[in-house]
C-alpha cells in the first residue's frame, strides 16, 4: 500500500512558484475560498501520476477539454510536479516536468526508487503501472472523487446522469467510445452509398423504359415502311448499305459523274456515316448534273420571259388604251389648234360685248345724272319745262325715268348675259385644252413604258428589236422553244430521278433499321451495365462498406456488453457500502434503503442506470439535489471500499464533497469519514467554513490543515499550514 | 481488467472477422487514446472514407456508361 | 437478372400479387437449387425454414426466403427460431432475398443468427454476409428457371410449380 508522503508543485496550472505540503497526518485539509488553488494541488497529484492520461476528451470530464498544464504567468522554466509515495520499501518519488514555452510540449517523468534507482520516461511510466496498478480511470473512481462528478450527479436529465455515473463508476472509455462509434453515422453513409447505387439503377431501368418505347415506335414505323422484321440485324443493314453503294455508284455513271467510286460500310457502326456520306454525294451529284443544270436554267428563264411578257403586254395594252382615249377626245372635240381657235373666237366676241356694255354704261349714266338732278335740283320740274333749254317738256322726269328703265337697263342686261355666255364658253375651251394635255401625257408615258419593256425583253433575250417586229410574238416563239427543250430533258433525266429518289428511300429505310439497332445497342449496353467489371467491383466495395459497418456494429456490441457487465459488477460489488453509506449520510425517512440497477439503451448501447428504494418503489422524483450528492459520494465511497483489497493507494481524496448537501447531512458525512480515516489517510478539500469547523471538530485524528488564504498572478496560492 | 483487454477478450470469443475486429480495435482505441470520442468518429469516417472514395469513382464511371 | 426475366417476374406479381408471388418465387428457387445440382431439396409451404438445400457433400443450406420491392425485409421471431433449428441440425442458416427491381438479383446472406433481431433487416446489412458464390451458381439457374416456367406460371399459378416440385421430387 502506497501512501501519499509529500507534494513539491512548480508552475503547475494554479501554482507559479514552489509549493510543498505534506501529508504526514491521518487527515489533511485543504481550506480556503475558490479559485484559491485547492483543486489544483490535487489535481497536481493525479497529473504527476497519469500525466497525458488525465487530459483532454478521453477523460470524459468536459472541464479537462483545452485543460491548461501550465500557469499562465509562469515566463520560463519547467512545470514540474513531485510527488512521493510511502511504500513497502520505503519513499517512492515521482517526478513529472513539462517544459514551457516551448511550441512542442515535451514530457518527461522520472521515478526514484527506494533504492536508488532512477526509471525514466516509458521505464518510468511502466514502473508507475507496476507499482500501483492503477489507471486514470480506477484512480478516479476509488481514489480521487471530483468535484465535476459530483457537479454533473446532480443533473435531472438522465442522459447526463448516466454519463456522470459512468465516470463515477471509471466507465467513461466505454461510453466516449460508444459515443464516438455513434457519431461517426457510419449507417447513415452507407444508405448513401446504397441510395447512389439506387440512383443509377433508376436511371438505367428509365433509359431501358424509354428505349424499349423508342424499339417499339421505330419497329412500327418500320413495319409500316414495308420492311420486314427479319431484316433488323445488323448483318442485313450492312446488306442494305452494300446495296445503296452500288446504286449512287450508278447514279453517279447516269449523271455524268467521272471516276465516282463508293465505299462500303464494313461494319455496323460506319452505317451511321455513310449514311450521311451518300446523302451529301447524292445531292451534290444531282445538283451538279449537266441536264438537271440544264433544266434549271431553261425553268429559270422562262420564268424570266413569261413574266417579261405579261409586263410587256400590259404596257402594250395600257399604250393602246391612252391612243383610244386621246382619238376619241380629239374626234369629239378637236385638236388643239381647234381648241385655241374657237377660245380666240370666243374671246373676241367678249371683247366687243365689253364695248358695246361700255357705251350702253355711258347713256345710261347721262340718264341716271338727269334723273337725280331733276329729282333734287328743280323741284318745280313738275311744272313741265327742260330746265336746261326751257322748253315745254311736259313729262321729262317721267319719260326719262321710263326711257331708263324700260330701254337702257334691258339692254345692258342682254349685253351682260352675252358676255357671260362667252365667258363661259371660253373656260369650256380651256378644260377641254387640259383635258386634252393630260391624254396627249398618258399616251406620251405609255409610249415609254412599252418602249422600256421592249428593251428589257432585248435584253433578255439577247438581240435588237426592228420596228416591224412583234416582240409578243418572238417572246411567245422562245418560250414555246424553251417547253420543248423542258419536255426532251425532263424525258432523260426522269430515269435519273427515279433512281435518286429510289436511292433516298432506301437511305430512309437503312436510317431506321440503323436507329432500331443503335437503340437495342444502346440497350444491351445498359443491361450488361450490371455484368462490368467496374460494376462487380462497385459491389464489392459496398459489401466492403456494408461489412466494415457491420465490423463496427459488433464492436459496439462488445462495447457495450463489455461495459454493461463492467457496469453491473462494480455495482455490485458496491452495493452494499453504497446503501450503507446513503442511508448513513441521507437518513431519508420514506428510503429504506437504495439499490442501483444498469441496463443497456438499446438505441446507444450506453448504460442506463436506475435506483429503487429497497420496498420497491422509485425514489427518483423525491431525491433532491443534496440526495443525488450523497448519492455519488455513496457510489465513490462505496467503489472505494469495494476495492480497498485490490487497491494499492492507502488514501481517499475528496475534492468539495458537500455540494448542495444540509448542515445534517454535512453532520453525518463527517461521521462516516471519521470512521473511513480508521482505515485511509484522507486529503479534503473544501471551501466550505460549515464543514471545515465540522471536520476539524468531529474528526477524531490529527489534522494538518492548508488554508488557502489568497490567491495572486504574480505568487499564485498563499498557503498557510497548522496542525490540530 | 481495463476496457481494452475487456473488448478484445469479446472480440476473440467471436468466432467471425476476429482479426479484422481486433485490428479495428486497436485504431479505435487509438484514436481515442489521442482525441477521445471526436478522435473515434473522424478515424472510423476516414476508414470508411477510403472505401467511399473508389464507389464514388467506380460510380461515375458507371454513370459515363449509363 | 436479365431484363427479361425480371419482366416475367413482374406480370406474374401483377397478376398474382406480392403475397402469392413470394411463394411463387420460393418455389421457383427451389427449381433453381436442384438445377445447380442440389440433390436433397425440402421446399415449405407452411412450418420451418422455407428451402432445405443439400448437396452430396457436406454443403446444407436452410434458407428463408423473402421478396421485396424495397430495401429491407422484415425477419420474424418464427424466421429466426426456424432458421436457428436447423442450424442445430448442421445446416448453414441463409436468408435468401430477391429484390424486385430491375437489375436486382438473389442475394444470399449468412447472417449470424445472435446477431440478428426480429424487426426489419436492411438489405445493405445483409450484404456483408453474402455467400458470393452460391449467388453466382444460382443465379443463373434462377433465370433459366423462370423463363423455362413463367408462361405456365402465369397461366396456371402457384399450383402449376407445386406440380413441377412433386415431379422433381419423384423423380
Amino acid at each position: 500500500m502506497f501512501e501519499l508522503a509529500r507534494l513539491k508543485v512548480f508552475g503547475f496550472r494554479g501554482f507559479v512558484g514552489e509549493q510543498e505540503f505534506t501529508f504526514d497526518r491521518p487527515v489533511t485539509l485543504l481550506c480556503g475560498e475558490n479559485h484559491r488553488g485547492k483543486s489544483s494541488t490535487l489535481n497536481a497529484v493525479e497529473w504527476c501520476l497519469f500525466g497525458e492520461d488525465c487530459v483532454g476528451k478521453k477523460t470524459g470530464i468536459r472541464e479537462r477539454i483545452g485543460w491548461e498544464i501550465t500557469n499562465r504567468y509562469l515566463q520560463q522554466g519547467e512545470v514540474s510536479v513531485t510527488a512521493e509515495f510511502e511504500g513497502p520499501e520505503g519513499i517512492y518519488r515521482v517526478v513529472r516536468e513539462q517544459s514551457v514555452g516551448r511550441k512542442r510540449v515535451a514530457q518527461k517523468v522520472t521515478v526514484h526508487l527506494p533504492d536508488g534507482a532512477q526509471l525514466e520516461d516509458d521505464d518510468a511510466e511502466n514502473m508507475l503501472f507496476t507499482l500501483f496498478r492503477s489507471s486514470f480511470q480506477d484512480f478516479m473512481t476509488a481514489v480521487y472523487q471530483h468535484q465535476e462528478a459530483i457537479r454533473a450527479i446532480l443533473t435531472q436529465e438522465p442522459k447526463e446522469r448516466n454519463d456522470a455515473i459512468d465516470r463515477l463508476l471509471g466507465l467513461s472509455p466505454y461510453r466516449e467510445i460508444l459515443k464516438g462509434i455513434t457519431g461517426a453515422r457510419l449507417e447513415d453513409i452507407l444508405k448513401g452509398m446504397e441510395g447512389s447505387r439506387e440512383t443509377l439503377r433508376k436511371r438505367c431501368e428509365q433509359a431501358i423504359r424509354t428505349l424499349d418505347n423508342l424499339i417499339k415506335e421505330e419497329r412500327e414505323k418500320a413495319i409500316a415502311e414495308g420492311i420486314s422484321e427479319e431484316t433488323f440485324t445488323e448483318h442485313e443493314a450492312l446488306n442494305r448499305a452494300a446495296g445503296i453503294a452500288k446504286a449512287i455508284e450508278s447514279l453517279a455513271e447516269d449523271l455524268g459523274t467521272a471516276d465516282f467510286k463508293a465505299t462500303v460500310p464494313v461494319t455496323f457502326n460506319e452505317i451511321a456515316e455513310f449514311r450521311e456520306w451518300v446523302k451529301i454525294q447524292a445531292d451534290g451529284m444531282w445538283t451538279q448534273a449537266p441536264d438537271v443544270l440544264k433544266q434549271e436554267a431553261l425553268a429559270i428563264e422562262q420564268q424570266k420571259l413569261v413574266t417579261l411578257k405579261g409586263q410587256y403586254e400590259e404596257a402594250k395594252g395600257a399604250e393602246l388604251t391612252a391612243q383610244e382615249e386621246r382619238d376619241k377626245f380629239v374626234k369629239q372635240f378637236g385638236d388643239e389648234a381647234a381648241l385655241v381657235k374657237a377660245a380666240q373666237k370666243e374671246q373676241q366676241q367678249i371683247d366687243e360685248l365689253d364695248d358695246k356694255i361700255y357705251k350702253t354704261n355711258t347713256r345710261a349714266r347721262l340718264i341716271q345724272e338727269a334723273v337725280r338732278y331733276l329729282k333734287e335740283v328743280v323741284p318745280d320740274i313738275e311744272g313741265g319745262r327742260c330746265p336746261l333749254c326751257g322748253a315745254n317738256a311736259p313729262s321729262l322726269l317721267s319719260h326719262l325715268e321710263t326711257e331708263w328703265e324700260q330701254k337702257v337697263k334691258a339692254q345692258v342686261e342682254e349685253l351682260e348675259q352675252q358676255k357671260r355666255e362667252c365667258q363661259s364658253k371660253l373656260e369650256e375651251f380651256d378644260s377641254l385644252k387640259d383635258r386634252l394635255g393630260l391624254l396627249e401625257k398618258n399616251l406620251g408615258k405609255a409610249h415609254s413604258n412599252c418602249d422600256d419593256c421592249l428593251r428589257l425583253v432585248a435584253q433578255t433575250i439577247e438581240r435588237e428589236f426592228r420596228k416591224e417586229e412583234d416582240a409578243q410574238a418572238i417572246l411567245s416563239t422562245r418560250l414555246e422553244q424553251i417547253a420543248r427543250e423542258q419536255k426532251s430533258i425532263g424525258e432523260a433525266i426522269s430515269k435519273k430521278r427515279t433512281k435518286i429518289s429510289d436511292l433516298y428511300g432506301n437511305l430512309g429505310k437503312l436510317r431506321t433499321i440503323d436507329e432500331i439497332l443503335k437503340y437495342q445497342q444502346k440497350r444491351t449496353v445498359i443491361e450488361h451495365i450490371w455484368e462490368t467489371k467496374e460494376f462487380l467491383e462497385l459491389e464489392k466495395s459496398l459489401n466492403e462498406a456494408s461489412q466494415f459497418v457491420e465490423d463496427v456494429r459488433a464492436l459496439k456490441v462488445d462495447l457495450a456488453e463489455a461495459s454493461l457487465e463492467e457496469a453491473e459488477s462494480r455495482i455490485h460489488s458496491a452495493q452494499q457500502a453504497l446503501d450503507k453509506y446513503f442511508c448513513a449520510i441521507v437518513k431519508h425517512p420514506t428510503i429504506p434503503g437504495l439499490v442501483m440497477e444498469v441496463a443497456e439503451d438499446s438505441r446507444t448501447g450506453l448504460n442506463s442506470y436506475s435506483f429503487k428504494s429497497k420496498d420497491g418503489t422509485d425514489p427518483t422524483p423525491i431525491l433532491s439535489q443534496g440526495d443525488l450528492n450523497c448519492l455519488a459520494l455513496s457510489l465513490f465511497l462505496g467503489l472505494s471500499e469495494a476495492t480497498v483489497d485490490s487497491q494499492r493507494f492507502a488514501f481517499l481524496i475528496l475534492d468539495d464533497p458537500t455540494q448542495s448537501l444540509g448542515p445534517e447531512m454535512k453532520r453525518e458525512l463527517v461521521s462516516v469519514l471519521e470512521d473511513i480515516a480508521n482505515r485511509r489517510k484522507l486529503v479534503i478539500a473544501t471551501p466550505d467554513l460549515e464543514f471545515k469547523n465540522l471536520l476539524t471538530t468531529h474528526i477524531t485524528k490529527i489534522k494538518a490543515i492548508y488554508d488557502f488564504t489568497d490567491w495572486t498572478d504574480k505568487d499564485g496560492p498563499q498557503v498557510v499550514r497548522t496542525t490540530l | 481488467m481495463g476496457y481494452n483487454e475487456k473488448v478484445l477478450e469479446k472480440i476473440s470469443d467471436r468466432e467471425q472477422r476476429s482479426d479484422e475486429r481486433m485490428s479495428l480495435w486497436q485504431s479505435i482505441i487509438q484514436s481515442f487514446e489521442q482525441e477521445g470520442a471526436d478522435g473515434v468518429a473522424s478515424e472510423l469516417v476516414g476508414l470508411m472514407a477510403k472505401i467511399q472514395e473508389k464507389f464514388t469513382a467506380l460510380l461515375e464511371k458507371l454513370d459515363e456508361m449509363a | 437478372m436479365n431484363t427479361n426475366t425480371f419482366q416475367y417476374l413482374q406480370q406474374i406479381r401483377d397478376k398474382f400479387g406480392p403475397g402469392i408471388f413470394g411463394k411463387i418465387a420460393q418455389k421457383l428457387l427451389a427449381l433453381a437449387f436442384y438445377e445447380a445440382g442440389f440433390y436433397h431439396i425440402v421446399e415449405r409451404g407452411v412450418q420451418g425454414v422455407d428451402i432445405d438445400a443439400a448437396t452430396e457433400d457436406i454443403t446444407r443450406y436452410a434458407l428463408e426466403v423473402k421478396t421485396t420491392k424495397g430495401q429491407s425485409v422484415p425477419v420474424s421471431k418464427e424466421n429466426i427460431g426456424a432458421l436457428k433449428d436447423r442450424a442445430r441440425d448442421g445446416y448453414m442458416p441463409l436468408l435468401a432475398v430477391l429484390r424486385m427491381q430491375m437489375f436486382e438479383d438473389w442475394l444470399f446472406a449468412a447472417v449470424p443468427l445472435e446477431r440478428l433481431r426480429p424487426g426489419s433487416v436492411a438489405l445493405s446489412r445483409l450484404r456483408s454476409y453474402r455467400l458470393a458464390g452460391l449467388e453466382a451458381s444460382i443465379r443463373p439457374k434462377f433465370e433459366k428457371i423462370v423463363n423455362e416456367h413463367w408462361s405456365n406460371i402465369f397461366a396456371r399459378g402457384e399450383h402449376y410449380l407445386i406440380q413441377v416440385l412433386r415431379d422433381k421430387n419423384r423423380a
